[in-house]
């Protein structure tokens, strides 16, 4: 071959290619997807996306930083005066003391998490009764609007009892824009949209029992709760009636439930499983690891008290040493493999919210209030209560919370709801009973105020 | 001056008698000839040969090495130069022929044709602001990646090795950083190929991140450029930015006789300064008086008695000598048509801190082959095999951790002689018997390319190229291990490619006329497409310690990012024009389209202009000071972009992955916005060069003003839109500065050399514009603000403590009596003021001596390791306390930095411990003689007898002291290396502090 050939073929091989790859240009190098994502307009468009959307509002509620770990319950157990910390961030600290502030790290994560938990509630509310009818049956269509609006409204009330004023967002967001103006409302304001979300929800949810999704008994449950916040208290006794009468709930042996899962307990448990887990187990102190924060003393001897505590005491366990000294372990989230429930209502509660309520309603009852206090106690193992008086039946009841939800997040908001951190915990600045706005977005919504003395 | 005055001096009149013979001889040559070889007597082809006075007709050398071409009129002296070899002028005596010996030298010569990115040009007529660092200046210099060994090489690129472990990262920053959330690292081409400096890591460890660079054998590379202002830089558009870093790597001499090189290392290294920490009784007194000081009763002591109390030190048992060992092999040659270079590589590195080594096997094949007079090809291919050994950092498993934060109280063995573990950290024992973390990397570079002569001055280069990286990790915590314990042992296998494919073309076309002008023009068009995929899988609940496969594990998860592809699209332009040698002008233009941005926004253009004045060339200069041998003044303004954010940042997504019950859920992941488009930085540059007394001392200064602007920001926004930031074009950073170079031949004889060169430089970073402020990582120690630098801490500025109460007392910026969030304040940042290095280099007869001292001024560290060891006892037995507690305030009238014991808040609500104070933020300036190497080469005459060309013999000593105020083991550090493209720097916790090593090591050609 003649060198001018080689050169030419050469050249036209490189050219070519060259001109192949550039023609191909637009195509291959700039139209490109992702497999792990997809676009805003096609996410929820039929039954199956419908409810792929559902799952993912239920899954804002895992996040650990809200019902599935370390975050709300955290800052909450924290603050109730019966947890110790005992790890490296001392964010954490700031809540055992009550020297919480705006530039708190841990305050800012509760607080998007919730909001990111109600924009997905936003799309599902927006989109799914939009959807054409030959795509989705409407009883689904109903269900997963329902379910939504439960979602919302107990994030709305999580964020009203924990901060007070707070931006009620209805819509889903496209563009940053589309809050602009959405100013707080007060707590009083938020409670009133947690109502009219859960009252318009009812009617679309299913009547049976599902201990890990929402139903109608959900929406009871909650109302019963809701009622006790607004001291609504015939409301709270009609709505916790409705569940504590219906026969698939009932107090089981206390072992049987912290045992099991799914048991007639639960009105409504927040499921985790090995594939995803609930960070619970870990970010508290366990006998393999200290972590970040552990029951304290005072709340382990009221558990292994046997006129208090009873079966409650396997709670919470003392690995204390010679050397490592107020070591408690909580034993409620005892699965290593993760897949502890979070229990967001059961039984218990409504009977002890049927007492309070029927001991503060206008014409207080107080033989019902003294039977619900007590068969809470006796599921428990513990000695039943005789009236003495209504002073002291209310602390009862406040002091029976304490133990039945001694590692769940009530006890702090039990004390601010009925202020009494001033005499159980010493706590008697008032504007300490709900949270600082964070800080980091104050900085970033104009729209925000900081509450009051932070 | 006329002919008559001329004349009439006697001198003159000799002169021009001269000058007369001299120009009536070289006016008689019409042609010339003769043959160009390399040292040892090899013909060299394609040696470009000009008239220094005329660039119309130039030639290059055949195969055979000789050349012919004719003298245009006024054709005075003849230039030759290749590339790779020290070009030469002489003048023409007569027609030849000529015997041309070019020697061979990285460095090219002061007039020397230089190629930089596609321009190919005359150094002399570059306006652009370049340093060129020959490889030599880089060998003795310690670090896995040849990233780190630039440190305090060339004025304005800022670097620092994050920690002490070999193969770590380093910062590399390139006049300052332009961008918050879309990179600030330079762009690094090698041999043409643009590669990722971006860790193919998925695990973390503990903040620490591995060097992608470090896959890159140092003993390979020619020279390394750095391509600094916006006339350099902009031919590479949407990536140039943060400026460019060219590698090029070794190749063979064409006709060069085979050459075997050898070179051999060993060296020990050792920390050079560790913590210092109470002792156990002093960890138990300290306890006791802050319960005293907190109102405890006497009777209720937590430490009824102290001194019985043991103390354990843990600190150095995670350290060690490390052994390290190096073994390179090269060999080049090449014959009339082919020319190759192999590199083989050996690199073993321990790290001083236990548990963490680095090795690297790899090798290189470079061929050049000439097929005809217009053809030529070649590729330059490297594979590299690295592994790691790893062990994280961090509150759970770290090794410094469990050295350093476990409590000097806290015994290591129990009674009965079993390890004991910490409240918070593993048992070093068992750490060293159980960690199984390794990382493995597979990386190919390989480039292919034609070349194609299409007339003497105009050619068309075709290149091709491949990047195949590919990362392995595993990484098993047992059920020993306090981050496998819960799990019953957890384990993670993650593998990680990214494939880049680029095709470029390009076209050089250089010509001159009217014997005064000169063009060089290029153009060409960037094709590059890379695919990035994961995978991991998870295991948890092993039957026992014994099972490491996740396949014997009984909880088995996995997850995949399926194919993740990014594009870019690019065409390019610029000329080079310079008129009489004397006055140049630059003028690029680039234009990229890139996949991440929105359809609006795909395409950038990016223009620059350089003007260069050398007047050293004119006459008033060349007359009356003659001692002046380059003068150069240059000026160039110009645009670059980045692009480096996340794949379709732009999009409004929804993801999967968001299970309810094992059933699958979605949610969206991203907001919109389908305008998002670069970042552009517009920069401009004066600059004076300067040579005098025969080149002996040369200066360089340089101004710089960059501006970026449409910053990719991810934006915060309110959390109630339910989402905490959106990808957005705004704010704007500036960052200004200067840079000077001093270079001088002290001494230069026969027996005796002597160079010295110094480097400063100074950059002001500032954020101009950025409507919203924010915070980041944990508590929030960095604060991004307008008006602030980059790299700011956010603290509670700490005044003093007061001798009375002994209580901090902090600044209250609103006077309103109260510590409050209000008054956290941005107090310094990480960016030192001034950097730079001063080296020397000596030889005498046959011994050689370097040392290197890099030197940071004015940057700040906030000292986390302090943050938690001066915790006053309300970490209790869970965390060690430094020595410093021990200058806590104790009595009235105590003047101390460190305030009274207590756990307490003070009354304005502040604490004195476990705050976020500025007490923590440490000057961290310092000088280090980085190296200092002595080599001695055996005469000739004795390694020929066995035909050795060359042996050498030298000492290394790397880090040998540094001179510093901080308290810590090491200012030169960082955690937050994987933290938001590292825009938290300065963050000391649990790193492990550089080593000083001691090297010996042989270097042999044959």
């Amino acid at each position: 071959m003649k060198t001018s050939t080689i050169t030419r073929n050469f050249i036209l091989v490189v050219l070519g290619s060259a001109v192949v790859a550039v023609a191909s240009c637009k195509k291959t190098f700039l139209e490109v997807s992702s497999a792990q994502n997809i676009s805003d307009n096609v996410a929820i468009v039929d039954s199956a996306s419908a409810l792929t959307a559902t799952l993912g509002v239920y899954d804002g509620l895992q996040n650990s930083y809200y019902y599935g770990g370390d975050g709300l319950a955290a800052a909450t157990f924290l603050s109730s005066g019966d947890g110790l910390w005992v790890g490296t961030l001392n964010y954490y600290n700031d809540f055992t003391t009550h020297a919480y502030r705006s530039d708190n790290t841990l305050l800012y994560r509760i607080w998007s998490q919730i909001y990111v938990t109600i924009n997905r509630a936003n799309h599902v509310i927006a989109k799914v009764p939009a959807l054409d009818g030959k795509l989705i049956s409407d009883t689904k269509k109903n269900q997963y609007v329902g379910e939504a609006y439960v979602i919302r409204a107990l994030a709305f009330f999580d964020l009203g009892r924990t901060w007070g004023n707070i931006p009620l967002v209805l819509n889903p967001t496209s563009d940053p824009s589309d809050v602009k103006g959405i100013q707080q409302s007060n707590q009083q304001q938020v409670y009133a949209q947690v109502e009219q979300d859960l009252l318009a929800a009812e009617p679309l949810l299913p009547a049976g029992v599902n201990r890990n999704r929402i139903t109608q008994n959900t929406v009871y449950a909650f109302l019963a709760r809701l009622y006790l916040y607004t001291k609504q208290y015939d409301q709270a006794e009609t709505y916790a009636t409705k569940i504590i009468s219906n026969s698939n709930y009932s107090l089981i042996d206390w072992n049987t439930f912290i045992n099991n899962k799914a048991t007639n307990e639960s009105i409504f448990e927040l499921q985790f499983t090995t594939a995803d887990p609930s960070s619970h187990n870990g970010s508290w102190s366990s006998v393999n690891y200290r972590n970040q924060f552990c029951p304290n003393k005072g709340l382990y001897n009221l558990v292994q008290d046997p006129s208090t505590g009873g079966d409650r005491k396997a709670l919470i366990r003392d690995v204390s040493t010679p050397a490592i000294t107020n070591y408690f372990v909580q034993q409620l989230y005892w699965r290593t493999n993760g897949d502890n429930p979070t229990y967001i209502f059961r039984l218990a509660e409504q009977y002890l919210i049927r007492a309070e309520a029927r001991l503060n309603k206008p014409a207080p009852d107080y033989t019902g209030a003294l039977q619900d206090l007590n068969a809470v106690r006796q599921r428990a193992q513990v000695t039943a209560l005789t009236f003495k008086d209504s002073p002291t039946l209310q602390s009862d009841i406040l002091a029976e919370r304490r133990v039945e939800f001694a590692l769940e997040p009530q006890r702090w908001y039990d004390l601010v709801r009925t202020k009494t951190a001033a005499t159980a915990i010493s706590l008697t600045d008032t504007t300490k009973y709900i949270f600082p706005i964070p800080y980091n977005d104050l900085a970033a919504d104009p729209d925000l105020h900081q509450n009051p003395n932070y | 001056m006329t002919t008559d005055k001329f004349l009439a001096r006697p001198a003159s009149l000799v002169l021009y008698f001269l000058l007369s013979i001299a120009s009536a001889s070289a006016q008689q040559v019409t042609q010339v000839s003769g043959t160009v070889t390399s040292e040892d007597g090899a013909p060299l082809d394609g040696v470009s040969i000009i008239f220094s006075e005329k660039h119309s007709k130039g030639t290059i050398t055949d195969k055979d090495g000789t050349f012919r071409l004719s003298v245009p009129p006024g054709g005075r002296h003849i230039e030759f130069s290749l590339l790779g070899y020290a070009p030469q002028q002489l003048p023409i005596t007569g027609a030849g022929p000529y015997n041309i010996h070019l020697k061979k030298g990285g460095e090219i010569g002061l007039d020397g044709v230089v190629v930089v990115g596609y321009a190919q040009q005359k150094r002399s007529t570059t306006a652009g602001v370049v340093s060129t660092i020959n490889a030599v200046a880089l060998k003795d210099i310690h670090g896995a990646g040849f990233n780190e060994r630039l440190q305090g090489i060339t004025p304005g690129l800022q670097i620092s090795s994050n920690s002490g472990v070999e193969g770590g990262s380093a910062l590399v920053r390139l006049r300052g950083a332009t961008s918050i959330n879309a990179g600030n690292d330079p762009l690094y081409i090698i041999d043409g190929v643009a590669i990722s400096s971006t860790p193919l890591q998925t695990l973390g460890q503990g903040g620490q991140t591995t060097n992608p660079l470090a896959d890159i054998n140092p003993n390979d590379i020619q020279d390394v450029q750095v391509l600094k202002d916006a006339n350099a830089t902009a031919m590479y558009g949407s990536r140039a930015a943060n400026g460019v870093i060219i590698i090029t790597t070794k190749r063979g001499d064409r006709n060069g006789k085979t050459k075997v090189a050898l070179n051999t290392e060993y060296g020990w290294g050792h920390y050079p300064k560790l913590w210092s920490l109470v002792t156990g009784p002093q960890h138990a007194a300290i306890i006791n008086q802050a319960y005293l000081n907190d109102g405890g009763a006497p009777s209720g002591l937590p430490f009824p008695v102290t001194d019985t109390i043991g103390t354990y030190d843990r600190l150095h048992l995670i350290f060690r000598t490390a052994e390290q060992t190096t073994n390179n092999i090269e060999v080049s040659g090449g014959n009339g048509k082919t020319k190759f270079y192999l590199g083989g590589d050996f690199t073993n590195q321990q790290s001083i801190l236990k548990l963490q080594d680095f090795q690297r096997m790899g090798f290189r094949v470079n061929i050049d082959h000439t097929l005809n007079k217009s053809l030529t090809i070649g590729v330059s291919t490297s594979y590299t095999y690295t592994k790691r050994s790893l062990s994280p950092n961090g509150d759970t498993g770290g090794i410094l951790n469990t050295g350093l934060h476990t409590p000097t109280l806290t015994p290591i063995f129990k009674p009965d002689g079993s390890y004991n573990n910490g409240e918070r950290f593993n048992n070093p024992y068992i750490l060293f018997a159980n960690n199984n973390d390794h990382a493995y990397g597979k990386h190919l570079i390989a480039n292919g390319y034609v070349k194609w002569r299409i007339l003497p001055n105009l050619s068309f280069r075709s290149s091709w190229s491949l990047d195949n990286n590919d990362y392995h990790e595993f990484v098993y915590y047992n059920a020993n291990l306090t981050s496998g314990k819960s799990t019953s042992g957890r384990a993670i296998d993650a593998n990680t490619s990214n494939v880049t494919w680029i095709g470029e073309q390009v076209f050089n076309y250089n010509v001159a006329f009217n014997s005064k002008h000169n063009l060089s023009v290029f153009a060409g068009n960037t094709l590059q497409k890379s695919t990035y995929q994961s995978a991991s899988i998870t295991g948890t609940n092993f039957p026992s310690i014994s099972f490491s496969a996740i396949s014997s594990a009984a909880i088995v998860t996995g997850s995949t990012t399926g194919d993740i592809n990014a594009g870019l699209i690019s065409y390019f332009a610029g000329a080079n024009y310079s008129y009489d040698d004397k006055y140049i002008f630059d003028a690029n233009l680039r234009t990229d389209a890139s996949s991440r941005f929105g359809a609006n926004n795909r395409w950038g253009r990016f223009p620059s202009l350089g003007a260069a004045w050398r007047i050293g060339e004119e006459k008033f200069i060349k007359q009356h000071l003659t001692w002046v041998d380059e003068l150069k003044l240059k000026a160039s303004l110009g645009w670059t972009g980045n692009q480096n954010i996340a794949n379709f940042a732009s999009e409004g997504l929804w993801s999967g992955g968001n299970n309810y019950q094992d059933n699958p859920g979605i949610a969206p992941s991203q907001l919109a916005n389908p305008n998002l488009k670069w970042e552009t930085t517009r920069q401009w540059d004066l600059g004076l060069q300067a040579g005098v007394l025969n080149n002996r001392l040369r200066f360089e200064f340089n101004y710089y003003d960059k501006q970026t602007s449409d910053l990719l920001l991810s934006v915060p926004i309110p959390a109630k839109t339910g989402f905490t930031s959106i990808y957005d074009n705004v704010g704007a950073v500036s960052n200004k500065g200067f840079e000077f170079e001093i270079a001088s031949t002290n001494i230069s004889n026969k027996n005796f050399q002597w160079t010295t060169t110094f480097n400063i430089a100074h950059n002001q970073n500032l954020v101009t514009k950025l409507p919203t402020a924010f915070t980041q990582y944990n508590r929030d120690w960095v604060k991004l603000q307008q008006g602030y630098s980059m790299y700011s801490f956010w603290l509670y500025k700490q005044l003093y403590v007061d001798p009375k109460t002994g209580n901090a007392v902090y600044q209250d910026v609103d006077h309103d009596g109260k510590i409050t969030t209000a008054d956290r304040q941005i107090v310094g940042n990480a960016f030192p003021k001034f950097f730079g290095g001063f080296s020397n280099s000596l030889s005498y007869k046959n011994f050689d001596l370097n040392f290197f001292l890099y030197f940071s001024q004015g940057n700040k560290v906030f000292n986390m390791n302090r943050y938690f060891q001066e915790h006053a006892g309300n970490r209790g037995t869970s965390w060690s306390m430094q020595a410093s507690m021990l200058r806590a305030w104790k009595k009235e009238g105590d003047v101390t930095d460190i305030p009274r014991l207590t756990n307490k808040a003070n009354p304005d609500g502040s604490f004195n411990h476990n705050f976020e104070s500025s007490r923590f933020l440490e000057d961290a300036s310092f000088i280090r003689l980085k190296n200092v190497a002595l080599g001695y080469t055996l005469p000739a005459r004795i390694t020929n007898r066995v035909g050795i060309e060359r042996l050498r013999a030298y000492v290394n000593v790397t880090n040998l002291f540094t001179i510093t105020k901080y308290s810590g083991a090491d200012p030169e550090v960082n955690v937050a290396q994987d933290y938001s493209n590292q825009t938290v720097q300065g963050l000391d916790f649990s790193m492990a502090p550089h080593p000083r090593t001691i090297n010996i090591g042989l270097n042999v050609t044959f």
